[in-house]
């Protein structure tokens, strides 16, 4: 209670002047202004190279390829222009190396004069980036970034050019190649109606052999009641003798068209599809022959008309056994064809399909194909990256460390302007440990609204979008909790240098946390210090919140986070208890001015 | 050692002449006692004592072998000129310092624990001081929170005792320097320790606000307490003063010169 009271009187010293009160909203502003505006500016450094200035040189003289010119130093100029990778301005050398140097480009890429001719030659071509740290070693980094790219797109120019040169005009080809996939598709449709066709077939077939079964009983009853069955017989035979003319007329037409389509496609041609086509032809051509054979003979029969003799059914009953027979050889032979068709609008549905295909992987007039093409054939083997929690943009993924920094940095200018303890109470009665807790108390409600205003401007402002937004700003307090608590410590321990003491620490901490590059990466002397530093936790319970990790590991930072706190309040305790008793150095501070 | 017997004193004409007390280690002084009747030794024993006490800085002895005795109700001035380590001289004897020799007994007690339990310091700049941006009601709620027992009546009862006059509104910084002085006196007070301290009681005072604060210094050792307080000149009569040389302002001190003090014991004064 009296921690709380004297906490409220520290910042009570605050009011009253404009400028006093101006120094304290400065200190809140602090994160704001160190980790809001850091992240502003670097929010997506590589989604905006399009933005970038490089220079393009093609001094390619081209070269000539059995009769045929090649310029594969125009195809890349073109290739790179089609991209948004950097902002090209396609120059001449003198004015790249000029541009270069003052700053102008970037860096320029220079495409050499022998570039076609060493292509054509087998020898292996080359491209020159110019580049100049001095226009900023970064934007050379995302040149290097961009490299791959870059890499790509030339890669797609050589396949392109060197294709050209293979193949010649690739436009005419893959103009060929298509219709030939057009032609191919359309033989499939033809080739699934006549499956279908030979279906139907098969069924109206199926129908007739029923009906000769039907009559073929029919016939074997009038053995024993001959005048009825004579004139049932003599009702259905115009409707048998109909059914049987459209069966002749649907095999014919069927076998007929099949063998157009045999002509079309299988002229003089011995592969699969038109072999498996052939023998369809010749089953639908004996199925047409057995067809018309039966309705011949149903046509000539003719039971009515009296005067039937016992011969003359037992002919009539052998005659209708054949049908029933025959019928059913036809079946069985549409059913055959209805198959093979059927395989054969499949093959040439895949012909169709490798058409198309090849049609789609001829170079084309297309670069973003072409690019595809030359990705597929440059790097055979895809890595396929699965990212449990992605950052998505370079800003996200540094929020961490930028409001580590800005935190810290927010706790040493906290301590800048408030006093480490009340000196009253340090020289009058209070308990000690109320007076380190009261000097550090005052940061707390300053913590919040830097806190605050850090996050609204980067959840709000630059679209920070953490996946637990309450967390991330519970982290954060915690850690400016735990950073004040340390600005604190120091103060007490080094008076006005424990700042000087917090920016040292700050230089160490931001290297030693792994925020930037990993650990590992970093001398060993960092990777000692990586997990004795409060900001390495900070940071990792940060990533954990900003784009969602393990629970588990955001647990374990903010305990190590609330250790180090703690540890520092009391290691405060314990200093504040020493300066109860003054001594010359702190009553005469050896201070810069 | 220069501090460790009562030198012969010449007191200044405004004080009735009279010989030396008995010193602080009960030694016979070594000129003439004085007359019994006019200067009555001290009938208790002293309530603060100093033996041999040295202090050093970086840039060497800060104060040497200071030897002092003050009783309660006794009013105790260290003497000398700015950085002749008088600050440093009060905060040790208020336990409040790391000195290197000696010792400290403050009501029997030589821990610096309790010795500032029974010292309450008004003020020591740069160590203690009142915050100027504090409005006099903020530092009454301050020296509640930091100097128990001090509570609102004791403070009202040693306010008017000093004459203090200061609007509970008033910022700090906008109070005259003498009465800046009487409200660190009373806020010292108001704690009803037995020894106050305070720090530069004349420091930018002309001689009637100087005379005030000396008036109320003398005020509060008769209310029993012990009284030390640092000043550039003693204008008044303390009973005891320490005189520090020389003042080094924080350098080093010249090769062979050392810091030396000299503690006399005022006589002719009327017992409190």
């Amino acid at each position: 209670m009296t921690a709380l009271r004297l906490a409220l009187l520290e910042l009570r010293r605050f009011r009253g002047r404009p400028l006093r009160c101006v120094v304290l909203g400065l200190v809140v502003a602090v994160p704001i202004l160190v980790g809001g505006l850091a992240l502003w500016s670097q929010w997506d450094p590589y989604g905006s190279t399009e933005r970038i200035p490089v220079a393009l040189v093609d001094r390619d003289t081209g070269a000539v390829v059995e009769g045929r010119h090649i310029d594969a130093g125009a195809e890349l100029a073109g290739q790179l222009q089609a991209g948004d990778a950097f902002d090209w301005h396609p120059v001449t050398e003198t004015e790249a190396i000029r541009g270069v140097t003052e700053g102008d480009y970037a860096f320029a890429v220079v495409v050499p004069a022998d570039f076609s001719r060493a292509l054509a030659g087998s020898e292996r071509p080359h491209v020159t980036v110019r580049r100049d740290d001095s226009n900023g070693y970064l934007s050379g980094v995302i040149a290097d970034t961009a490299a791959l790219d870059l890499r790509q797109q030339i890669d797609t120019a050589v396949y392109v050019t060197a294709a050209k040169a293979a193949v010649g005009d690739l436009t005419r080809l893959d103009t060929g190649v298509e219709q030939a996939a057009h032609a191919a598709g359309d033989l499939t449709d033809d080739a699934r109606n006549t499956a279908d066709q030979a279906d139907r077939l098969h069924t109206g077939l199926t129908d007739l052999e029923l009906a000769a079964q039907r009559l073929s009983e029919d016939v074997a009853d009038l053995r024993g009641d001959i005048r009825p069955a004579e004139s049932t017989l003599a009702g259905r035979w115009p409707a048998i003798q109909s059914d049987s003319r459209a069966a002749a007329e649907l095999t014919d037409g069927f076998a007929g068209r099949l063998s157009d389509i045999h002509g079309l496609l299988c002229d003089g041609d011995t592969g699969d599809a038109c072999r498996d086509l052939d023998a369809a032809v010749a089953d639908a051509r004996a199925i047409d022959d057995g067809v018309t054979t039966l309705d011949e003979d149903i046509q000539s029969l003719s039971p009515g008309g009296g005067g039937v003799t016992d011969g003359r059914i037992d002919d009539l009953v052998a005659e209708s056994q054949r049908l029933t027979g025959d019928t059913a050889a036809a079946r069985t032979g549409a059913e055959r064809l209805a198959e093979a068709t059927d395989d054969f609008a499949s093959e040439s549905g895949g012909l169709a399909d490798t058409l198309t295909g090849t049609a789609r992987s001829l170079p084309a007039m297309d670069p973003a194909r072409n690019a595809a093409i030359a990705d597929l054939l440059g790097s055979p083997v895809d890595v396929r990256n699965v990212n449990a929690h992605p950052a998505d943009v370079y800003g996200r993924g540094m929020a961490p460390l930028w409001f580590g920094i800005a935190l810290w940095l927010f706790a040493t200018a906290g301590y800048l302007v408030l006093r480490s303890c009340n000196p009253r109470a340090l020289a009058g009665r209070t308990r000690t440990a109320t007076i380190a807790l009261a000097g550090w108390l005052p940061s707390l409600p300053l913590a919040v609204a830097a806190v605050a205003i850090l996050y609204a401007a980067a959840g709000l402002g630059l679209g920070l979008d953490a996946v637990d937004p309450v967390a991330t700003v519970a982290v954060a307090l915690s850690g400016a909790a735990v950073f004040t608590a340390v600005g604190q410590l120091l103060r007490l321990v080094w008076g006005g240098m424990g700042g000087v003491a917090m920016l040292v620490l700050l230089t160490v901490q931001v290297p030693a946390s792994g925020g930037a590059y990993p650990i590992q990466t970093s001398p060993a002397f960092f990777q000692a210090l990586h997990p004795l530093m409060p900001m390495t936790y900070l940071v990792d319970a940060l990533r954990i919140t900003v784009t969602g990790g393990e629970p588990r590991r955001l647990w374990q930072a903010v305990l190590v986070l609330a250790v180090f706190g703690v540890a520092a309040l009391l290691a405060s305790t314990l200093v504040t208890a020493y300066r109860r008793r003054w001594t010359v150095a702190r009553l005469h501070p050896v201070t810069l001015p | 050692m220069t501090g460790s017997d009562n030198t012969p004193h010449h007191p200044s004409p405004h004080h009735a002449p009279g010989p030396p007390t008995l010193s602080d280690t009960g030694e016979l002084p070594a000129v003439e006692l004085p007359d019994p009747a006019t200067r009555p030794p001290p009938c208790e024993p002293p309530y603060l004592e100093a033996h041999g006490l040295t202090a050093t800085g970086p840039a060497g002895p800060v104060y040497r072998d200071v030897d002092l005795t003050a009783a309660r109700g006794e009013l105790v001035a260290l003497v000398g000129d700015s950085g002749s380590g008088k600050t440093s001289l009060l905060l040790t004897l208020a336990g409040r310092f790391r000195h290197r020799r000696g010792h400290v007994s403050v009501g029997g007690d030589r821990r610096p624990e309790a010795i500032r339990r029974k010292v309450a310091v008004a003020a020591a700049a740069p160590a203690v001081t009142l915050d100027p941006h504090h409005t006099v009601g903020e530092l009454i709620t301050e020296t509640i929170l930091t100097g128990c027992p001090a509570t609102r009546d004791n403070l009202r009862r040693v306010w008017e005792l000093l004459g203090v006059d200061a609007h509970t509104g008033t910022r700090c910084g906008d109070l005259a320097p003498v009465d800046r002085t009487l409200l660190a006196l009373a806020f010292a007070a108001a704690a009803r320790t037995p020894v106050i301290a305070v720090d530069d009681v004349d420091a930018g005072l002309g001689g009637v606000a100087a005379a005030r604060v000396w008036a109320a210094l003398r005020l509060l050792a008769d209310q029993d307490h012990v009284v030390i307080a640092t000043a550039v000149r003693p204008d008044l009569t303390p009973d005891v003063v320490v005189r520090l040389h020389p003042a080094t302002g924080g350098l080093p001190r010249p090769h062979g010169v050392q810091a030396h003090t000299v503690v006399t014991r005022v006589v002719g004064r009327e017992p409190p």
